[in-house]
């Protein structure tokens, strides 16, 4: 009899631990199903500025006027998607204003621009060929990153940029 | 008398007619010695067709973004459509440089590159929809042709048991308690 009463406890101490497993494993799939599909990778464009030999080393501090100078930008796309961009290069000075929400577009000259097509999860350098006609000391060479909005049909400025101090002296 | 002055007045109504068929829609009416004919300059048409260029890039981004969308292939297209930007690039460094000519030339060949990718992105658009269409529907029949063989597996497989069962329930020996004896 007290045989019987122990194996029934076991049998229920059986049921009470698979029942728990069940619900153990019930629990963590769900939670690794939910996790994988609503993990969001963190979306961003990114923007680089390079010397002639595409190192950080080396770039310009003095050019004379009307004299070509090269630099690289490279311009990354993690942003989930293809996408096109506007890379606005101007010419400000100490008191040009820009920030992350303000491009430098009305306190600087525009010098040049480039559009860059950037596959997703890829980047892509361009070969920047620059000369500009003036002569200024302490002048900050500003490259600003916009993106192509499909929606709006226009670009939208990041709130990306990168620049350098430059003088530019007259030539001889 | 009469006659003339019908002949008159029919000349004069032809006139007329003739006069109001040159009137266009607008009301304005077009005198072909006024007729100004404006040639565009080598800038103009530099600004012009970058313009266009630009604007079919546009199109061409938002084709291709979509394309990516529906899980097409786009990295061939992507370096036709870079070429095509970069020659808008030098268009541009070329206008600036008031070579006028050379910048008409290139987004002449932007253009021309643009929109003949821009039909190749629709024809990928085309083909990868159906691609997708058949997929589903391949997998729409793939999912029922499993669960009809599963189903019916585990039909056999009950009926096999079963019959097992049976079986073994006829070959067994049937022993009574001694008692019974």
């Amino acid at each position: 009899m007290t045989r019987l009463k122990r194996e029934n406890s076991d049998v229920k101490q059986e049921k009470i631990i698979l029942s728990g497993i069940i619900i153990a494993i019930v629990i963590v799939s769900s939670m690794i199903i939910y996790s994988f599909f609503n993990a969001q990778s963190e979306h961003f464009s990114s923007i680089g500025l390079l010397d002639e030999n595409k190192t950080t080393s080396n770039y310009p501090t003095t050019v004379k006027n009307n004299t070509p100078f090269y630099l690289w930008v490279d311009i990354g796309n993690y942003e989930g998607k293809l996408n096109l961009y506007l890379v606005n290069i101007t010419l400000g000075n100490e008191n040009t204003t820009i920030n992350k929400s303000h491009p430098s577009t009305n306190t600087a000259y525009f010098i040049k621009k480039y559009l860059v097509i950037v596959e997703n999860q890829r980047s892509r350098m361009i070969h920047v060929n620059l000369s500009i006609n003036m002569v200024i000391n302490n002048s900050r060479l500003i490259f600003e990153l916009w993106k192509f909005n499909s929606v709006l049909k226009k670009f939208q400025y990041l709130g990306l940029w990168t620049q350098i101090w430059i003088n530019i002296t007259k030539s001889t | 008398m009469k006659m003339k002055f019908k002949i008159i007045s029919i000349i004069l109504f032809l006139c007329l007619i003739v006069n109001i068929s040159q009137i266009p829609e607008n009301g304005h009416q077009i005198l072909n010695h006024n007729v100004m004919t404006r040639t565009f300059s080598s800038k103009e048409q530099a600004i012009n067709n970058i313009s266009l260029a630009e604007n079919a890039i546009f199109n061409a981004t938002i084709k291709l973004q979509y394309l990516e969308s529906i899980n097409g292939i786009i990295t061939d297209l992507v370096g036709r459509l870079n070429f095509a930007i970069n020659l808008l690039n030098n268009a541009s460094e070329m206008l600036n440089m008031s070579n006028y000519n050379y910048s008409v030339y290139l987004s002449k060949m932007a253009l021309g590159n643009v929109t003949l990718l821009i039909n190749d992105i629709n024809i990928r658009i085309y083909q990868t929809n159906l691609y997708n269409q058949q997929s589903i529907s391949m997998f729409i029949i793939t999912v029922v042709i499993v669960s009809i063989s599963i189903t019916i597996a585990g039909i056999l497989i009950y009926i096999l048991i079963k019959k097992y069962k049976e079986k073994k329930f006829l070959n067994m020996k049937i022993t009574l308690p001694e008692g019974d004896q």
